[in-house]
Parts: C-alpha cells; structure tokens; sequence
C-alpha cells in the first residue's frame, strides 16, 4: 500500500484541486507542494529500509500474472527519489514563478498527473500499465509545453506531439509482439517465460527494434532528438527542469532498462549499439549546444548530450560502467533542473533568453549566480561537485573495458562541456561592460530564491557524500542491472 | 489468408508513418497518426486469432476460444490515440489563429 501511495496521492491532490478551482482560482501551489513534500519524504523513508530488496502491491489481492501489481525494486526506487526530488523543489520554485501566468491551478493540476505518471512509470510492474503511465505523462508534458499559449508554444507542442505519439505507438507494437510470443503482460512472467525457453523466439528478436525505437525517441537519442531542443525551452522554467531533469530518464532511459536488461535480455549487439548512440549523442549536443543564443536552448543541447553519458555508461556492459550511468542519472537531474531554474530565473528578472542581450548580472541577482556556478561546477565535472565522480567512473570502466581510443575521446568532449557553460557564464554573469543594460532588476522572489539554494546544495553534497549516495542507492541499483533477466524469478515469488 | 492480414496491419502502419513523414499539412498529419493507430489495433486483433474458435464465452461444448486479452487493451489505445488526437487538433485550432495556415513547413518560429 506504501508504494501505492505514490501515484494514488498526485491523483487525488488533483483532483481535490480540479474542484477548488471553482471555489477560488487563483491558490493551489501548496496543496502541490505539500503533495510532492510528503513523497519524498516517502522515497527518502523507503531508501533506508528497502535496503536492496524488493516491495510488491497486489492490487486487489490477485497474485501476479492473473492480478496488477507494482513493484519496487533498488534500480525504481532509485529513480523514485529522482523524480520526487526534482518535482518538489521544482513546485517550490513554481510557487513564485508561475505568478506571472494565468490559469494557475490548471498548471498545477498537470503537474501532479505529470508527477502521478513518473511514479507509475517506475512502479509499474506490468507491461501494458508502464505504457498507460508513459501516455499520461506524454498527455501532461504536451498541454505544459504549450501552457504559455505563445506562437513558439503551441509550435514546440504540435511537433512534440506528432514526434511522441509516433514514439507511443512504436513501443505499443513491440508490446504486441512480446504478447504474441509469451501470452502474458507481466513483466515478471514475461522475464521468466522468455528465460526458460530453450532458444530465442524470432518475434522477440522483431519486438527489440520497435521497442528501442520508441524509448530512443522518447530519451531523444540522437538520431531521434529534433523535438527536444523545440520542447525543453519553450516550456514554463520548473517544467523545464522537470522534463530535463525526470521525463527523459523516466520514459527512456528507465524504458531502455527495464524492457530489454529485465525483460528480453541484453546482448552484445545491443549494448554496442547503446554505445555508439550515447557516443554519438555526447558530440552531437555539444557542438550544437556552442552555436546557440538562446540560454535555455543551450541547456536543451547540453542535456541531449548528458543523456549521451548515462547511454554510454550503460553501453559499456559492465558493473562499474552501470554505477557510472545510474550516479551520472542522479547528478544529471541535480544539476540540469537547477540551470534550468537558473535560467528561468534570468528570464523573470530580465524578460530575455538571448544570451546576447544580457551581461553583468552576477551583482544584481547574487544567489543565482550562485546557484549558476553550483551547476556549472558539476555539469563540467569540477571535483568535489557530483558530477565529476559520475563522469570519472564513466571513464574507468571504459579504461577498464579495454576501449582506450573512445575514452579519449570522451575526455575530449569535457572541454565542449567546459566551452559552452563558460559560454553562458562569460555572456551571462559575468560580461561587465553590459551591467548598466539592466538598471533596475532585482533578485527573484523567496521561494525561487530557496529552491536554487535547496538544489546547489544538492549538487555539492551528491559530491561531497559519495561514498555514502554509492553505498545506500547506486551498489543495490547496479544489481539490477548484473542480475538481468533473474528479474523475473525475484519478483514473480513475491 | 492469416499472413495477408499480419502483412496488411503492417502496411496500413507504415502507409500512416509515410504520411506523418512527407506531409505538410497538419490536418493530413494527423490523419497519418490515425492510421498508424489503426494498423496497431488491427494488428493486436490478429494476435487474438485462431482458427475455429468461437467468441470467449464459456459454453458446453466449445474447446477453442480466441483470447480475450487483447481484445480488453484496444478500447484503452483507441481511447489514448483518440485523445492524442482531441490534443493535436485543439493545438492545430490554435496554431491556425496564429498564424493562418496549417502548412508546417511554412510554421518555423524556431530555429537552431
């Protein structure tokens, strides 16, 4: 019932705030905010007494392959913390923000299914519900991309739809054929079935592309990114962070995982393959992310590139190199949502994204420039920040792998990363012949101001407590991943 | 006669994916999204088939009964695709008020 708790609690909090806002349409922010507080008070609880093992809800009482269940592993619980602690402090940060838009409830009111739809994702312990959940925060990010009614909104929205749902319909095909070949929709079983069989099925071996396809468009893997630099900028600042930090991870990477780690079983072929689109990945936004203006696109680029990192990680098929991906997921949404915050708060204080037009600001709005170096430190891998331990075990293991030539490389592309957030430093904060540009600005509002402070914290701890995030949350989740398709007898006994 | 229908779901997915691919129009865009919508329905009837059976409903002496399962999850994608589409076509009204054409490639505010 605990874990239920997740996804039953944004519902309500919705809904309860659906029948206020005929009462009073202006308030909702704390209701939101207390909800989001409560589950991650909720996933921190579970991180110190799930202790690496699993939690299973019946719904109903029925047993597994007949009933619904959700389960709760070290690798769901993991991105459980994620999500909840980005979209709390990311509701925090709305609370201030979003008050220069109208229809405020309503934004909160999406919001929460967003949220409820991250939760399910990760919980989902049957096949068909993970693509349920996955269309409700499709449904969510669609209408908050476009939640600014702007020429640029409903433009960025309109592609991400088309480019989403195609996505949505190539993971449901592949669903399609796992169900034609094992006759059952829980993963559990699924994972079981395919274990005991004597020899691979054809029709799974069809069902890997359309599955890795879709999650690819929804994780924006290179050759299937062109909507995330449209959606991650136009939307309002907190969803940004939220659909950098959390929806990417949740609906690919988790998908990725999932699917072919627990499920089908990952072979060589696959993982080189996850290699060399991560590579690719890393380069690719990078180098775009230099030629660009805008401050959020830049950060839409970098995170194309990030997402690069976890892949790689992922690719390489080794413990070491799983540990590297699964703490780069943590550090990501640490460090990419508080630039996107950073950002947004540039953008209330000035009214411009154009890096072009603003300098000199590190006088006039002290703690995001703060906040701005904290992310920046950790985006570029400075030690002590998180991300440079994530950065460096990714580089071990690649070492250790015996693939010398591509770590190189990946070193290289450090100094991309270094390039394009001095970029923004130098333009934006620093730059002083541009400081009379904005006379009269002030610092943004208190709840901006603390969800910033919360989340640089957060960013310097994730370094300086390493060992510790190492041993309570990454060493349990990269099981998962050695365990592989043993997922099915784990939890089918539950 | 099995295959030809498997073929033809196939077909009918990739005929909407060209249409999403080379079309400008939003309208025709989302008719293409339809149809994919459509191929995946018919192909998870398919699934559900065999030969000789009768519906699921439990009678004396019927043996073969074709699997119900599938036939439970398509009402929940049509009811997903249906509301996709409700969502493009509200964002296509209101992209038509912006800007007076549906022709995607003459829509670029963004750039980069």
């Amino acid at each position: 019932m605990l874990i239920f708790t997740f996804i039953l609690l944004p519902i309500i909090s919705a809904l309860i705030l659906i029948l206020y806002e005929r009462i009073n349409s202006e308030s909702g922010s704390l209701i939101t905010f207390a909800t989001t507080l409560i589950n991650l008070s909720l996933s921190v609880l579970l991180l110190f007494i799930l202790n690496g093992g699993q939690m299973v809800y019946h719904f109903g009482g029925w047993p597994a392959p007949i009933g619904i269940s959700l389960v709760l592993d070290s690798f769901s619980l993991l991105m459980l913390f994620v999500i909840n602690l980005v979209s709390c402090v990311s509701m925090l940060y709305s609370i201030d923000y979003i008050k220069h838009y109208d229809s405020r409830t309503k934004f909160f009111i999406l919001n929460l299914f967003l949220i409820a739809g991250l939760n399910g994702v990760v919980l989902a312990g049957d096949i068909f519900n993970l693509y349920v959940f996955l269309e409700i925060i499709a449904f969510a990010s669609y209408a908050l991309i476009a939640f600014g009614l702007g020429k640029e909104d409903m433009e960025a929205s309109i592609r991400y739809q088309v480019i989403g749902t195609i996505g949505s319909f190539f993971i449901f095909f592949g669903i399609g054929f796992l169900y034609s070949v094992t006759g059952s929709l829980d993963l559990a079983d699924i994972s079981k079935i395919i274990y005991q069989s004597a020899s691979t099925n054809r029709a799974i071996l069809f069902a890997i592309p359309f599955l890795l396809f879709g999650f690819s468009l929804k994780a924006a893997l290179v050759p299937f990114h062109a909507w995330l630099p449209d959606a991650h900028p136009t939307a309002p600042a907190p969803v940004s962070a939220m659909l950098s930090g959390v929806v990417i991870k949740v609906s690919g990477i988790y998908g990725i995982v999932r699917i072919f780690f627990s499920v089908t079983g990952v072979s060589p072929t696959l993982l080189n393959i996850l290699l060399y689109a991560g590579f690719i990945s890393i380069f690719f936004g990078a180098f775009a992310a230099l030629y660009q203006n805008d401050f959020k696109r830049i950060l839409a680029y970098s995170s194309i590139s990030q997402i690069g990192y976890i892949m790689l990680g992922i690719g390489i098929g080794t413990p070491l190199g799983y540990a590297g991906a699964l703490l780069h997921i943590l550090n990501h949404a640490a460090f990419k949502s508080l630039y996107f915050m950073v950002a947004g708060s540039v953008d209330y204080a000035t009214g411009t994204r154009d890096i072009r037009k603003l300098g000199g600001l590190s006088k006039k709005l002290p703690v995001t420039f703060l906040a701005s170096i904290s992310s920046s430190l950790s985006l570029a891998g400075i030690p002590p920040f998180g991300g440079f331990f994530s950065k460096f075990i990714i580089i071990l293991a690649l070492v250790k792998a015996g693939k010398i030539t591509l770590s190189i490389l990946i070193i290289l592309s450090f100094l991309l990363t270094l390039a394009y957030f001095l970029k923004i430093q130098g333009k934006v904060f620093l730059r002083s012949q541009n400081s009379e540009l904005y006379p009269n600005i002030k610092e943004v509002p208190y709840s901006m101001r603390l969800a910033m402070i919360i989340m640089a914290i957060m960013c310097l701890g994730l370094g300086l407590g390493f060992p510790w995030v190492l041993k309570i949350i990454i060493n349990s989740a990269v099981h998962i991943f050695s365990n592989g398709v043993g997922y099915g007898n784990i939890i089918s006994g539950l | 006669m099995g295959t030809l229908i498997y073929i033809s779901s196939f077909l009918l997915f990739l005929i909407g994916l060209y249409c999403v691919v080379v079309k400008n129009n939003l309208i025709k865009i989302i008719i293409g999204i339809k149809i994919m919508g459509y191929g995946v329905c018919l192909f998870y009837i398919m699934i559900s088939y065999k030969s000789n059976a009768i519906a699921p409903i439990v009678l004396k002496d019927a043996k073969n009964y074709t699997d119900p399962y599938p036939h439970a999850i398509i009402p929940a994608i049509m009811a997903a695709s249906f509301a996709a589409m409700i969502l493009m076509l509200a964002t296509s009204i209101r992209l038509y008020e912006k800007h007076k054409t549906l022709d995607m490639s003459k829509i670029k505010e963004l750039k980069g």
